[in-house]
């Protein structure tokens, strides 16, 4: 069974951008790790990675981590009503819903067959979400 | 908890929704009265039947959609975008 | 070797080989893991757990479970813990509740003897008037209430919430449950099968030897399946909308209780049936205990219940329980039989049952009184999902009926049959409930976003053929009178005196007595009551008066409705800096700031003096990109935009539609098509959706692209008369007053941080650079600025220093200054209101109260006396005393040297020199007098411009 792990990738640039991936839909994404693009709001996508032709940047805008391990869906509903059961939100899947009370961008982005969230917050809850996932995490064995 | 199955996110509780109510229409704002305009603000028919109401989606893809909801038994029985139309 | 304790019984729980020590009323006793306090206690031959709530009648094992009126006791700081369910733990310090002096000698137990006090509505009746006595009143009441102790200084619980979504969701772990849950979960349904108790089976647990076989079987099956997830020492606490369903867990490790919240498909209801107490004269003396009591003391945990027996029965129970005690070495006294005509007239002892007067004359000697009378339906689930309970005379107990699609009953909640059949019924429903569930997930996957909306059709639910309740004998109360609820001890005449008082509800008569309102809510006596009360008002039980059943089902601690402490908070990047150099934090709305540094006097003659900066990061930040942006202004604002300059600011404020203020803020042009709106901190989300509002719901045809980046910022305003040398020293762009005038914008690095950009503006009336860093970098800018201007004399200020420098210069704050009634004109801001604008917001409102003019007004204020601060709120008094207006802020001002404020006062009183009265706490009223303008200190602004 995976390690659950939490890792911090908040420095990872990000772009908001609003036109060039209509055939990604919303609640979907594209790509994978480094090379992502998701929508969770009708003609708003957000991208990883430096875009020259980005418009709005979000690097600062919001945290990101990423959660992985058999028991991170678990963990993640401890503090959320979102359904990720695999049918219900799949690797590709990407929504934004209330994480411990926090509008938090969630998308689903296995690695390697093992599930792994990658978790969205505005920066200025990063202390508090960290603070939340790794209280709800204790009992799971999150390192 | 109600669930909205929202046309963009999916089923979702609906404490992730903000409620507007009926939508009302907005007088002229340089043809209206008193009487008019505080109906617009403050009154709601508040029907025991089937209505179709303003949600937002605030914590999730921020859309204004259109519910139809039974005021009694709280059924929903249809949830779309904003100027669509349809059954 | 405890006394009452049996040889091996096949299906007990206990654990002979784990001897446990515990106290109970301050005695040492023995149990065997696996033992409830109350079998444990049972097995030393303890007889009384409790004395009554309004009687202090002794009280013993009733039904032996969770829910057992007569087993709430104290367990360490813990209060009303059932008995009949907790397990003994070693060194458990247990407390009886409710007894004063002791158990056996029960002071208030002469209650009894003046019992016409105690009749049905006796509270309302005796302690109505007169009210200055209800102190007193109160005082005796509450030493006879019951409820156990609770420890102010207890250590929190650990608490837990878990979210799931089954497919099916079995209330229940009896043979139907089980054989639902595996029917559900064979058929591809992901199934959580929840049991109160700490082991699945239901009554075959306490069962026959064939019973527990099957029990072995089923659990067999149940436990290791992949789709199933048990959860025992659980219970459903309640149905709401569109199946949402809550669920207690009272025994998982690491936490005190955890609250499951299931969004459920279909939820199976197999909880089985209550057995329902009888009432008669002396049916609440310890000893008298129902059928299935017995059982479960005799089977479960290898305790003889008593020594020598009269059993009533009218069912198999009864009959069981006779099989059940001879076994276990009871002698039978007596056998009555209902069936065939047999009853029973009293039972009587002084503290416990000695002996049994039957219908016929005839009297026997007994410490055991076993009743095994009829069964009730807990409909509390089936009541709260919509359905309707329909008597059933011929078994007489009501059934469930019109259940929702995604609601279904089985096993003895449906009907009655041999295990084999519900068995049967359980598989059926099991079977159904998948299909139901799957069905609607296939909908909500089709709906879903990564689901490829595919059309799904779903066929129509088919109903599963009910099981019928087997006859039973309606027996409900005997020739005498006895107890119904025994947890709020009201009796069978207490119902039948508030119905001939004229209580011919239920409902009221629930009320007027409180039946049915004590810690086991009905469950056991709800029936009872009802045909009771039906014997004085005629109302049969088929006739639909029934209580409404309502959640919680069980009880909940607080903790686990709070769950674990979720109350988020914000930080800003450059919080680490504050909590290293001694800030006062300061919570403002969900965001932690630095109120002050030691000495907010000092830190506004910073700023006056010399150069100070605060970090404002929570200030509201909006990109607003596109072609039609200045339209969105010009409607949200009560002022004019299109014609903004690239690289200016304007200052602006936003009414609702009723004319009240919302927010205020500047708004800035950063390119042809590009702005950057702020907001107040505590308006940044409303603000947010009240322009998406506007554009969603109004104008979806404009071009604006709206983006919340707050956090992409980290905020610091360097104000002061030398801020223009402290951050020229840390930036290329050009600050002087031709480049960079008052209000304007420029973008560019800042100690060495790419794409900053600064705004000219004065809330503090200093000259000040508003800095707005990519907020990762934030902390790195600050400690710049601190270093950069150290020989400045540089220093950092505090929200409290700001609150002093912006109401010197008479600046409003929105939500602090105005209130829920403050439409946009007297403010101050009356000249931005643009009444020639096409449309704004709120725009009928304010033309209709600048028409009216007779609108509360803003005005700064002084008090004569330079050292009375007036507290904000204090009321601004006419000579009448009549109210006139209110303080809104108030200040020492260190730049001045006296006390100034900001008031709202009726329009007549808002005139230069006009001296008001401000009624103080104290009931004095001290005088003030009225400016000419809002600001206290440079009106002509001079200052924040050079």
């Amino acid at each position: 069974m995976a390690e659950l792990t939490l890792t911090d990738l908040s420095s990872t640039p990000k772009w908001r951008v609003f036109a060039g991936h209509e055939d990604v839909r919303p609640g979907t994404s594209k790509g994978s790790g480094d090379n992502l693009v998701w929508s969770v709001s009708p003609g708003e996508w957000t991208v990883l990675g430096d875009q020259p032709d980005g418009v709005v940047d979000l690097t600062h805008v919001r945290s990101m981590f990423r959660l992985t391990g058999a028991d991170a869906a678990h963990l993640i509903n401890r503090l959320c009503a979102l359904d990720l059961s695999a049918d219900m939100f799949p690797s590709g899947a990407a929504a934004r819903s209330l994480v411990a009370g926090v509008a938090t961008e969630i998308v689903r982005d296995d690695l390697d067959g093992a599930p792994s969230y990658l978790l969205l917050p505005s920066s200025s809850f990063k202390t508090y979400m960290l603070e939340v996932v790794r209280d709800a995490g204790a009992e799971l064995g999150l390192v | 908890m109600l669930l909205i199955v929202c046309p963009h996110c999916g089923p979702r509780n609906s404490d992730e929704f903000t409620y507007l109510g009926e939508p009302r229409t907005r007088p002229d704002v340089n043809d209206t009265d008193p009487a008019t305009w505080r109906r617009y603000l403050y009154m709601r028919s508040n029907r025991n039947d089937w209505v179709t109401e303003r949600w937002f989606h605030v914590s999730g893809c921020r859309r204004y959609l259109m519910v139809q909801r039974h005021t009694a038994s709280n059924e929903i029985r249809d949830v779309r975008p904003l100027g669509e139309t349809g059954s | 070797m405890s006394p009452y304790r049996l040889d091996h019984r096949p299906g007990e729980v206990i654990d002979r080989a784990r001897d446990l020590t515990f106290e109970w009323n301050g005695e040492t006793h023995q149990a065997l893991l696996g033992d409830t306090i109350a079998s444990a206690l049972a097995a030393s031959g303890v007889r009384i757990f409790s004395r009554s709530y309004k009687y202090h009648r002794p009280r013993g094992i009733l039904t032996a479970t969770y829910h057992d009126p007569n087993l709430m006791v104290q367990v360490g700081d813990e209060p009303n813990v059932r008995a009949g369910h907790r397990r003994v733990e070693e060194g458990m310090e247990v407390d009886p509740q409710n007894a004063w002096p002791s158990l056996d000698f029960d002071i208030k137990a002469s209650n009894r003897l003046v019992g016409r006090f105690l009749s049905p509505g006796f509270y309302y009746k005796t302690f109505m008037a007169p009210r200055p006595l209800w102190p007193a009143y109160q005082k005796v009441l509450s030493r006879f209430a019951n409820g156990g102790v609770v420890d102010p200084e207890t250590v929190p619980g650990r608490f837990d919430h878990r979210h799931v979504h089954p497919d099916v969701l079995v209330a229940g772990g009896g043979p139907a449950g089980m054989a639902a849950a595996l029917a559900a979960a064979d058929a591809g349904a992901s199934v959580i099968l929840v049991e109160e108790e700490p082991s699945l089976g239901g009554h075959l647990r306490y069962g026959s030897q064939q019973d527990l076989a099957t029990l072995t079987e089923l659990r067999d099956r149940v436990e290791p399946h992949p789709g199933i997830e048990v959860m025992t020492d659980a219970v459903v606490t309640g149905r709401f909308d569109h199946n949402w369903v809550s669920v207690v867990q009272r025994d998982v490790p690491g936490v005190t209780e955890r609250m499951v919240k299931a969004r459920v498909k279909c939820l199976v209801l197999a909880v089985g049936t209550l057995e329902r107490p009888y009432v008669f004269k002396g049916n609440d003396l310890p000893g008298v205990m129902l059928s299935t009591a017995v059982r479960r003391l005799v089977n479960l945990y290898a305790v003889r219940p008593g020594d020598r027996a009269v059993v009533l029965t009218a069912n198999t129970s009864g009959d069981a329980a006779i099989a059940d005690l001879e076994a276990a070495g009871v002698e039978i006294a007596a056998v009555i039989d209902a069936r065939t005509g047999g009853g029973i007239h009293e039972a009587a002892g002084s503290k416990e049952l000695s002996s049994v007067l039957d219908s016929r004359g005839r009297r026997v000697e007994a410490d055991l009184l076993v009743t095994a009378t009829g069964w009730t339906t807990p409909t509390a689930l089936s009541d709260m999902s919509g359905g309707k309970n329909v008597y059933h005379a011929e078994s007489a107990r009501y059934v469930p009926t019109g259940l929702p699609d995604d609601v279904m009953a089985t096993g003895g909640m449906n009907g009655d049959g041999s295990t084999e059949q519900l068995i049967e019924h359980g598989t059926a429903t099991g079977a159904e409930a998948a299909r139901r569930a799957l069905a609607l997930r296939a909908v909500w996957v089709s709906r879903s976003p990564t689901g490829g909306s595919a059309q799904v059709t779903v066929a129509d639910p088919q109903p599963v053929p009910p099981l019928v309740p087997a006859p039973h004998p309606a027996m409900f109360r005997a020739s005498t009178h006895g107890f119904v609820d025994f947890s709020e001890d009201v009796t069978s005449k207490d119902i039948i005196s508030a119905a001939k008082e004229g209580y011919d509800s239920i409902e009221l008569a629930k009320r007027y007595t409180t039946v049915g309102m004590g810690p086991i809510q009905g469950k056991l006596e709800a029936v009872n009551a009802l045909a009771i009360h039906g014997e004085a008002t005629g109302i049969g039980l088929d006739d639909g008066q029934t209580t409404t059943w309502r959640p919680p089902h069980s009880p909940i601690r607080l903790g686990t409705l709070a769950g674990r402490k979720h109350e988020p908070v914000r930080y800003s990047t450059i919080q680490p800096w504050h909590e290293a150099h001694g800030a006062v934090p300061l919570l403002a709305g969900q965001w932690v700031r630095p109120d002050h540094y030691g000495d907010p006097a000092a830190e506004v003659e910073t700023v006056r003096e010399r150069v100070g900066i605060i970090d404002v990061s929570p200030i509201g930040k909006i990109d607003l990109r596109g072609r039609d942006v200045p339209k969105l202004l010009d409607l949200v604002y009560v002022n004019r935009w299109e014609n903004l300059a690239i690289g200016k600011v304007r200052y602006g404020v936003m009414c609702a539609e009723d004319g009240v203020i919302l927010d205020d803020g500047v708004t800035g042009r950063l390119g042809e098509n590009h702005y950057m709106m702020s907001t107040t901190s505590s308006g940044a989300a409303t603000v947010w959706n009240w322009l998406d509002e506007w554009l969603q719901t109004g104008h979806p045809e404009w071009d604006v692209k709206i983006t919340a980046v707050t956090d992409g910022y980290a905020s610091i305003n360097v104000a002061g008369p030398r801020s223009r040398d402290l951050v020229a020293r840390v930036t290329d762009i050009d600050l002087s007053p031709e480049a960079f005038p008052y209000m304007s914008v420029r973008t560019g690095d800042v100690a060495g941080v790419k794409d900053c950009f600064v705004w000219r503006i004065g809330f503090t009336g200093e000259l000040s650079f508003e800095i707005h860093i990519p907020s990762l970098h934030g902390l790195q800018v600050w400690e710049a600025l601190l270093e950069a201007g150290s020989d400045l004399g540089v220093g950092p200020f505090g929200i409290e220093a700001q609150r002093i420098l912006r109401l010197e210069k008479g600046h409003f704050i929105v939500g602090q200054d105005t209130d829920g009634l403050s439409q946009g004109h007297g403010f101050g801001i009356d000249e931005l209101i643009k009444l020639d604008k096409t449309d704004f917001a709120g725009k009928p409102e304010l033309v209709w109260q600048a028409q009216q003019g007779d609108h509360p007004r803003l005005v700064a204020i002084q008090p004569e006396d330079p050292d009375l601060v007036p507290l904000e709120a204090c009321q601004i008094v006419g000579p009448d005393g009549v109210i006139r207006g209110r303080v809104t802020s108030s200040r020492q001002s260190p730049t001045l040297g006296r006390s100034i404020g900001l008031a709202q006062v009726e329009p007549d009183l808002a005139v230069p020199g006009q001296v008001i009265e401000i009624r103080l706490p104290n009931g004095k009223n001290a005088r003030a007098r009225i400016l000419d303008s809002h600001a206290h200190f440079d009106p002509e602004g001079t200052r924040a411009r050079g």
